[in-house]
């Protein structure tokens, strides 16, 4: 049994925590006001110099010479302006705020700190060796791949997409396992840094759509269609034939769909039978979308009743993809009835929102849409009756559906008009 | 008309790059006007169009797609130059902002002074 003055004490203890944990954030918030004013008032007499350098017009280095002879303390919250912009600049400009920063020493200094014993003093300095991009900072960031802490790691790896060295590929490829017991580095960031390698990374990425370990070749084969590497093709064909891994063949098929070719086409259509899982199922048909061959027509064309209602859809926005052949197939069955048609007079209507060049440019002869049956008027649409135009007699579907809904034209429907579910 | 009568707005979350942007332009001799919002760019582009808006795609409140979508549907202001500037590189998203009615695609880390060619390339399209 709990007494009323137990309960009185309860109710004032949790007062006063609130209070001072109220009183505490207060706080924080006004000790973090004054040092970013105070962080900002000693940026202030050097901002102009930051920006007349950062926008490429020190012609006569009167800028550079104020920042090189800025007293060290003022510097400190220079620099980080300095950073942040060289992170989002390039050229000449990039150019030259490196040069500025390493006149500073502030390479230097990160190439000590990466050996540092704080976490967060090695993230910054792999951070600035990023932001430096010298190919010969490469053998100092490599062993934090393999370092303690998650973000240093994520760091250097960014960090090594931004140098640009093909020789940290292999070294990034086996960072994507457990170190010390811990998740290996973000996938798509590994697979990011892989692209920013080029061409001299294309034999490692080969060699780990080989690899044992499953992350290894599914982030292999994203780039591999990421990047365009035709050299993967035949080794992406085996992973879709034979890969254990749901997950890697997927990566297959979506690569195979950018980077294979028409003898492509058959493997991807029999990944769209029946007996494989509905993710293989999908991906195949926006593979053969993708891959824009005119062999596809028919598969695809099939799928447009498929009791999956999602791989239906990928299947008839992929005919879009392969062109006129394609159209024709969606035309064809939307003036048809049944599932199909509404699912070609779907992606056919979802293109023409889209301003698809495959169907927008055909005559109205072929489409059978003349603009004056859309019946919407181009003052509440914005866009031209035949690129929204989706008349009943077509899709099959009661006005109310093919409504284009205010979010889309960013205009409020006209009440009884065109779209007006009423 | 002149680079001083040719009014430019800038709008970008990100001070360091809404300050170079601005400095820049300025610099160039336009007359510059930047914000830190999609909403604060469109209630200035609709109270008095610029003849040219340079947009960050990804900012608090409306994006720049939403701003690029909502000046193309009104009638004053369907004729103001956009150039889009944003780190969103991927193909969709070049296409999005181009169907959206964008001028120009200028993907971060960008070069100022490329920024500065594209901008006078897009004046003087609008002025032929």
């Amino acid at each position: 049994v709990i007494g009323p003055s137990l309960v009185v004490a309860a109710d004032l203890g949790i007062g006063l925590a609130c209070a001072a944990m109220a009183m505490l954030v207060v706080v924080v918030k006004l000790v973090r006001a004054v040092a970013e004013s105070s962080r900002q008032a000693r940026i202030a007499p050097y901002r102009d110099a930051v920006l007349t350098i950062a926008a490429d017009g020190d012609q006569e280095g009167t800028a550079s010479a104020e920042l090189l002879a800025m007293p060290e303390r003022d510097w400190r919250a220079v620099r980080e302006v300095m950073t942040a912009l060289l992170s989002k600049v390039r050229g000449d400009t990039a150019v030259t705020l490196v040069r500025l920063l390493d006149a500073r020493g502030e390479f230097e200094r990160a190439r000590s700190a990466v050996r540092s014993r704080l976490a967060l003093r090695r993230a910054r300095g792999a951070y600035l060796l990023g932001l430096a991009r010298q190919r010969q900072d490469v053998g100092l960031l490599l062993p934090l791949l393999a370092d303690r802490s998650a973000e240093v790691r994520l760091v250097t790896t960014r960090s090594l997409g931004s140098v640009g060295d093909p020789i940290a590929a292999t070294a990034l490829f086996k960072a994507l396992g457990p170190v010390r017991g811990q998740p290996g580095i973000p996938t798509a960031v590994a697979a990011e840094a892989l692209l920013n390698l080029g061409v001299g990374a294309v034999p490692a990425v080969i060699q780990a759509l080989a690899a044992e370990d499953v992350t290894e070749r599914a982030v292999a084969t994203m780039v591999a269609a990421e990047g365009a590497l035709s050299a993967a093709v035949p080794r992406l064909r085996q992973l879709l034939a034979g890969d254990p891994e749901l997950a890697v063949r997927i990566s297959a098929v979506a690569a195979l769909g950018v980077v294979g070719g028409a003898d492509d086409v058959a493997a991807l259509a029999a990944n769209t039978a029946l007996t494989q899982p509905t993710a293989v199922r999908r991906a195949a048909a926006r593979a053969l979308g993708e891959l824009g061959h005119p062999d596809a027509v028919p598969v695809l064309s099939e799928l447009l009743s498929d009791p999956d209602i999602r791989l239906a859809q990928h299947s008839g926005d992929a005919l879009v993809e392969l062109g006129p052949a394609g159209v024709r197939a969606l035309l064809q069955a939307s003036a048809g009835a049944g599932p199909a048609a509404r699912v070609a007079a779907g992606s056919l209507a979802i293109a023409r929102l889209r301003m698809l060049p495959q169907v927008t440019s055909l005559p109205s002869q072929l489409t059978g849409i003349p603009p004056q049956v859309t019946g919407i008027p181009p003052q509440v649409t914005g866009l031209p009756p035949r690129v929204t135009g989706i008349p009943p007699q077509v899709t099959g579907l009661p006005p109310r559906v093919i409504g284009i809904p205010p979010q889309v034209t960013g205009r409020p429907r006209v009440p009884g008009g065109p779209g007006d579910p009423r | 008309m002149t680079p001083e009568q040719t009014r430019i707005l800038v709008a970008d979350d990100d001070l360091d790059i809404r300050d170079l942007v601005t400095f820049k332009l300025r610099q160039a001799g336009y007359t510059v006007q930047a914000v830190d919002n999609g909403t604060s760019a469109l209630a200035a582009i609709e109270e008095d169009p610029p003849d040219l808006a340079v947009l960050d795609v990804m900012m608090p409140g409306l994006s720049g797609i939403d701003v690029l979508r909502k000046i193309r549907d009104a009638g004053r202001t369907r004729d103001v130059r956009v150039i889009l500037l944003t780190a969103r590189s991927r193909d969709a998203d070049v296409d999005t902002g181009f169907a959206t009615g964008a001028d120009d695609y200028i993907i971060k880390p960008f070069s100022p002074r490329e920024l500065l060619h594209r901008v006078n390339t897009t004046l003087a399209r609008s002025r032929s």
